[in-house]
């Protein structure tokens, strides 16, 4: 009967229309990334949201798994076309609650805090990043203890935590944006069980009526981005090319102890400055219908503008065990 | 004998009727009002013959009883004073009847006002006079001097004049009917075929005069010719009031304390129901009101699968299309519906909330009589026909045509695509009657439902297509046999069997089979024998054997691996899926009503339930106990206790998806209350009440540890409790001629425990206030006009303070306010109802005009928000919704 409820629901709220969520219109987190490396290029796997370690299942040593951990980076891109504004960030390590904020139940480490200049007009790439060192950091080690308290199976999966960002205009603190990412910590078990690392993509096929544009990480605020132009109105084609190796094998726990062996699925979300999307997010598995979806999208160029202007495309590209990566390109749009 | 006193009611209804229009003489003002001036005297609409004291009548005694009646402003008599007493129990007599009276209100200055009327109540006896000598010789032999009351003359004259009476518009031959020949002083009663005989009239003219309170008064002048038989078919016109009144062999017995009824007429006229029955449940106190309109029985804080609905006995799972479509029911099909909201009998078992009764009708039938309904979503007819006279059947089916109609609205779909959305439900159901007189009567009575829905979208230049089916199917069988089993007891043995169907495919277009598919099948048995009656002249006995056996099979084809631990976006490949579950429950049951003194009767009452769930034993005892003591003969006080018990579904137990542990729930309900009614038209129901329920099967998404060190699910745990507690009103006027209605008023708290040590909330249901206010009125001329306002509290809900991107989703995740911490807003609403009925001789059309939401009022049953929680939009009920149909029916 519930599923009734929703369905009505749905049909009746479907005379509502609201923003389109992949159109960025003022502050928003755009991604988050975890990075054991952060000057790895962006074309290749890096290590980041998951370590794996050794752990003596009958006497673990606390002090010899925290030894084992990795420092991480974690970065937090920003998007905020409404204003031209310097902002302030924040970032927290800790268990996240159901809303995917602290669990201020337990222990919470201040992983960073600082100011981003204007995220759109900055020539160089505004990220807030802050480096969670894991040496002699006991807090979260606690954090790691009290997450297996929480976990029904005892960690059997792995033990997760949560990183929380906030970001905000120092003049007006009540305006504040979240988000948060998990990072994991699992048991080599089996043997061969490895990290999972960052998916990334070899190039960004995109085309106007058949003729192929050329898409690079660039920044609409960098001068030296040469946007590629297309017509108002025009449809743009996008499609992902993936390397072979981005959708790695990966050991999944089952309950009673043993694990499976799984390939990971991609997906990609498309968020732009101004246009629409055919599809706000593509890839990923099948749906209940069969359907494979596709990983390409269509982006229609804003109509309207009496002058040439530049809209930011931002591609961010994820795997199921939290690999995150992310491309953003400029196109200018010519009236 | 009888004949006598049929012409003496007559004398006395026409008596009556003289002295009352006299009233309408301006120089004889009402004393009661003596300022202001009458501009309408009241006008006796129904008259009751008094009846004639035995012992005046043995000693051919006569008598006029002149009485002062008051009369209200709806036209009712509240006050009858004789003026001059005659005692021999005339006094009493004509009081008894005029307390019968109806009448067309008088008006004062324009306005309906009370006033008081003197009259004088004729005891007369008729002295018929000796018919002059039929032209045609009386048969040779003898008969007999008196014949049956459907027969007047000399019955040792052949019948000359005889016929039918039947009721305009329906051709229902109407018995009871008293027919006369003025000029003769022959008088005749109809027999329950609707038929009278004259014995011995003689050529001449004559007026054949037809009376009863329910129809219009008919006069026919009749000419017949010497050596002439006539026979003659009188068409009555129905003045209003209830023509599907509910017989019933006796009063039903009182074994509950709460039990709110409704007859067939109140049932299919409400407005803002589109003639459907169960909806007018919903209207009833101890009902919260269903979001969006939905089918959902939401009695006193229950879920809505705690309520059983059973048919003649039997439980079905559902009794509406989905997503609150019409009852699956012909209203026709039923002779009532009963909503027992707590402490109901314990014939009626294995569920803790409330209990919904339908009671089917016999089909026993005059003649071919049936109903025909066309309106904008479907349409539908029932017939009802004898076979032999003893054998009869009815039929009834529905189907609806919205699939027809949307692909007008629906967008085109792109050159070389399809698009096929077709939501389609129809109904059909049948029963056949057998009387078997002195051993009873045998019918067996089937119904079957079907909810499909198929969206089909395929795009030419889109790897993407769309292909989904739905299917929502219930079919029941049931038989029943009941006899006499000793003078005053009845035995009923009724066997049951019904399948119900939920299937659900999605696929492809055009692939070769589903993705992913769904099926449940429900196989039912039941058997229920009955045995009820008076033991005694103070004890009454309801008791039986309830045997219900369910078989239910899972078959799916699903992306599901509960052994991993996580699975959040893995893309499982789906793989067959088959589970069964069965099980068997043996209940008996027994309501003893025992008269304790002439005012106090006890009902205590005892439910045995075994259960056999999976290869689980489960087992309950519910005892229950209900009072009821009249204090005056119009005011009754009442309370029970008692323990009702429901076991878990057999999917909870199941070894792999459910728990095999889980138990029973139970609930303990009290209620309080009294019956008033102090006429014969108004009542006043009301009752406090108060539940406790607890061991209720909760959802758990909890791990827990096995022995060998291995994790399982607990998926579902006995850990819930839930108390509800509130006051229940209803104020009603039964069906008269013109009008109807009712109000009903709810005040109810519910509040729920998921697991101990959890925060004690409101249930998702709860509403404090609900009101309900029904009115119909028949102005005349075929109208009728109705209203009905519906006022309730908004239901629980969550608030969202804010929301966090979860940038390994690219969702947004609503960060929740206290859980059911605020309210959405008041529900109110107004639904109207015209009908205009055209009667012809042998059927009648009704054109009729139902309107929801007739202010067009914006009420919220939900909230939806944007992708990151910013901004929100109210979810809102039917808006300004009107419906045009026609109703046949002869």
């Amino acid at each position: 009967m519930r599923r009734a409820l929703a369905l009505v629901i749905y049909v009746v709220a479907g005379c509502t229309t609201f923003e389109d969520p992949s159109i960025v219109l003022d502050l928003r987190i755009v991604a988050m990334t975890a990075s054991l490396d952060p000057t790895a290029p962006k074309n290749q796997p890096v290590l980041g949201p998951e370590q794996v370690i050794d752990v003596d299942l009958e006497h673990p040593n606390p002090t010899e798994i925290l030894a084992q951990l990795q420092p991480t980076w974690i970065c937090g891109m920003v998007a905020d076309p409404a204003n031209r504004r310097d902002l302030r960030w924040k970032m927290t390590v800790c268990l996240l609650d159901p809303g995917d904020r602290c669990d201020l139940a337990h222990p919470v480490i201040e992983l960073g805090s600082g100011l981003l200049g204007d995220p759109d007009d900055s020539e160089t790439e505004q990220q807030a990043c802050a480096e969670l060192v894991t040496v002699q950091n006991q807090t979260l080690l606690t954090i790691l203890r009290e997450a297996v308290a929480a976990n029904p199976v005892q960690a059997l999966g792995g033990i997760e935590y949560g990183v929380v960002l906030t970001v905000d205009d120092p003049a007006d603190p009540t305006a504040a944006v979240y988000a948060a990412k998990h990072l994991k910590v699992s048991a080599r078990i089996p043997a061969d069980r490895v990290a999972n690392t960052n998916p990334f993509i070899q190039y960004l096929d995109a085309a106007v009526t058949g003729i192929g544009l050329l898409i690079m990480n660039c920044r609409c605020g960098n001068p030296r981005c040469a946007a590629p132009p297309v017509r108002a109105g025009a449809v743009v084609t996008l499609f992902p090319v993936e390397p072979e190796s981005v959708r790695e094998e990966y050991y999944a726990a089952r309950l009673d102890g043993t694990t499976a062996k799984l390939i990971e699925t991609v997906n990609y979300q498309w968020l732009a400055g101004e246009g629409e999307f055919s599809d706000q997010t593509t890839g990923g598995g099948h749906d209940v219908l069969g359907n494979q979806s596709l990983l390409g999208t269509e982006w229609r160029a804003p109509r309207g503008h009496s002058a040439p202007v530049l809209v930011p495309i931002w591609m961010v590209q994820r795997d199921e065990r939290y690999g995150v990566s992310v491309l953003e390109s400029c196109i200018e749009v010519e009236p | 004998m009888v004949r006598w006193y049929g012409a003496i009611a007559l004398i006395a209804i026409w008596s009556a009727r003289g002295i009352a229009d006299d009233a309408r003489a301006p120089d004889q003002p009402p004393p009661a009002k003596p300022t202001g001036v009458v501009t309408k005297s009241p006008k006796l609409l129904q008259a009751v013959a008094p009846d004639y004291p035995p012992a005046p009548l043995a000693a051919n005694k006569t008598a006029k009883v002149k009485v002062r009646i008051k009369i209200d402003a709806a036209g009712l008599v509240t006050a009858v004073d004789v003026i001059d007493k005659v005692g021999d129990g005339f006094d009493e007599a004509a009081v008894a009847a005029a307390l019968q009276y109806v009448f067309e209100p008088a008006e004062i200055d324009g306005v309906r006002a009370p006033i008081t009327v003197e009259t004088t109540i004729n005891f007369v006896i008729e002295q018929v006079e000796a018919p002059e000598p039929p032209p045609i010789k009386p048969a040779p032999g003898t008969g007999p001097q008196q014949g049956p009351p459907n027969h007047a003359g000399n019955m040792l004259l052949p019948v000359t004049i005889e016929g039918t009476v039947v009721e305009r518009g329906t051709r229902r031959k109407l018995g009871g009917i008293i027919v006369s020949i003025s000029e003769l002083g022959l008088d005749a009663v109809t027999g329950d075929d609707g038929s009278f005989h004259f014995h011995g009239v003689g050529a001449g003219s004559y007026k054949i005069l037809a009376v009863d309170a329910k129809f219009d008064r008919l006069e026919r002048p009749i000419t017949i010719a010497k050596r002439e038989a006539v026979e003659i078919r009188l068409w009555m016109r129905p003045r209003g009031g209830n023509p599907y009144e509910t017989v019933v062999e006796g009063d039903r017995e009182v074994l509950e304390v709460t039990r709110r009824s409704l007859q067939r007429q109140q049932l299919s006229s409400i407005p803002g129901t589109f003639g459907d029955p169960i909806r007018v449940i919903q209207t009833l106190p101890g009902m919260q009101r269903a979001p969006f309109g939905l089918g959902l029985l939401l009695v006193r804080g229950s879920n809505p699968d705690d309520t059983g609905i059973y048919v003649d006995g039997h439980e079905v799972p559902s009794l509406f299309h989905f997503l609150g479509g019409p009852s699956i029911f012909n209203v026709e099909m039923l002779e009532s519906i009963d909503l027992y909201p707590g402490g109901f009998p314990a014939r009626f078992g294995r569920k803790h909330g409330g209990a919904v009764a339908l009671e089917l009708r016999p089909t026993k039938s005059d003649g071919v009589h049936g109903s025909a309904k066309v309106d904008f979503i479907d349409t539908g007819g029932y017939l009802r026909a004898p076979i032999t006279k003893d054998i009869s059947f009815a039929v009834a089916g529905r189907r609806s045509y919205i699939d027809a109609f949307l692909g007008f609205v629906l967008p085109t779909p792109p050159k070389g695509g399809r698009r096929i959305v077709t939501p389609v439900y129809y109904d059909y159901s049948g029963r056949l009657d057998w009387d078997l007189h002195k051993d009873g009567r045998v019918s067996v009575f089937a119904i079957g439902a079907s909810d499909t829905l198929r969206v089909l979208d395929q795009n030419p230049e889109s790897a993407v297509s769309t292909d989904l089916k739905t299917s929502v199917k219930f079919f029941r069988v049931i038989g029943s046999y009941v006899r006499p089993f000793s003078d005053n007891l009845k035995l009923t043995i009724s066997p049951a069997w019904g399948r119900d169907t939920l299937s659900f495919t999605g696929a492809q277009a055009e692939a070769a089979g589903p993705f992913t598919s769904i099926a449940i099948v429900n196989n039912n048995l039941s058997y229920r024998a009955r045995i009820a009656g008076k033991l005694s002249s103070k004890v009454y006995l309801d008791t039986g054997l309830d045997v219900l056996s369910r078989i239910t099979t899972y078959e799916a084809l699903i992306p599901i691996d509960k052994s991993l631990v996580n699975t959040q976006g893995v893309d499982i490949p789906p793989s067959a899926l088959f589970r069964g579950a069965s099980s068997l429950g043996i209940g008996l049951h027994a309501d003893i009503g025992i008269d304790v003194t002439k005012r106090l009767k006890l009902v205590p009452s005892l439910r045995l339930d075994s259960y056999i769930i999976d290869g689980q034993d489960r087992g309950s005892i519910d005892p229950r106990i209900v009072a009821r003591y009249a204090v005056t003969p119009e005011v009754t006080v009442k309370g029970y206790v008692g323990e009702f018990s429901q076991p878990p579904q057999p999917e909870a137990v199941d070894a792999r998806f459910g728990n095999p542990d889980v138990g029973m729930e139970h609930a303990t309900h009290f209620g309080l209350g009294y019956e008033w009614k102090p006429d014969r038209l108004w009542s006043i129901d009301s009752e406090i009440y108060y539940v406790r329920r607890r061991n209720l099967v909760v959802f758990s998404n909890d791990l827990v540890a096995n022995d060998d060190g291995t994790f399982k699910y607990v998926n579902f745990i006995n850990d819930g409790s839930r108390s509800s507690y509130g006051f229940e009103m209803l104020i009603k006027r039964e069906i008269s001629e013109h009008v109807f209605g009712w109000l009903s008023y709810t005040f109810s708290r519910s509040h729920q425990q998921t697991h101990p040590g959890d925060p004690v909330r409101a249930t998702a249901f709860d509403q404090p206030h609900v009101m309900n206010a029904v009115g119909s009125w028949k102005p005349g001329k075929g109208w009728e006009l109705g209203a009905r306002f519906q006022l309730a509290s908004g239901r629980p809900d969550t608030p969202v303070l804010g929301a966090t991107y979860d940038a390994d989703s690219g969702e947004y995740v609503p960060v929740r306010g206290e859980r059911n911490s605020v309210r959405i807003p008041l529900f109110t609403q107004l639904d109207v109802r015209a009908e205009k009925v055209w009667l012809y001789k042998t059927w009648s059309l009704g054109l009729y005009l139902d309107i929801i939401n007739v202010t067009n009022a914006r009420n919220v049953e939900a909230t939806q928000y944007d992708y990151r929680f910013r901004e929100s939009a109210p979810v809102t009920s039917f808006p300004f919704l009107p419906t045009l149909g026609l109703r046949g029916t002869w």
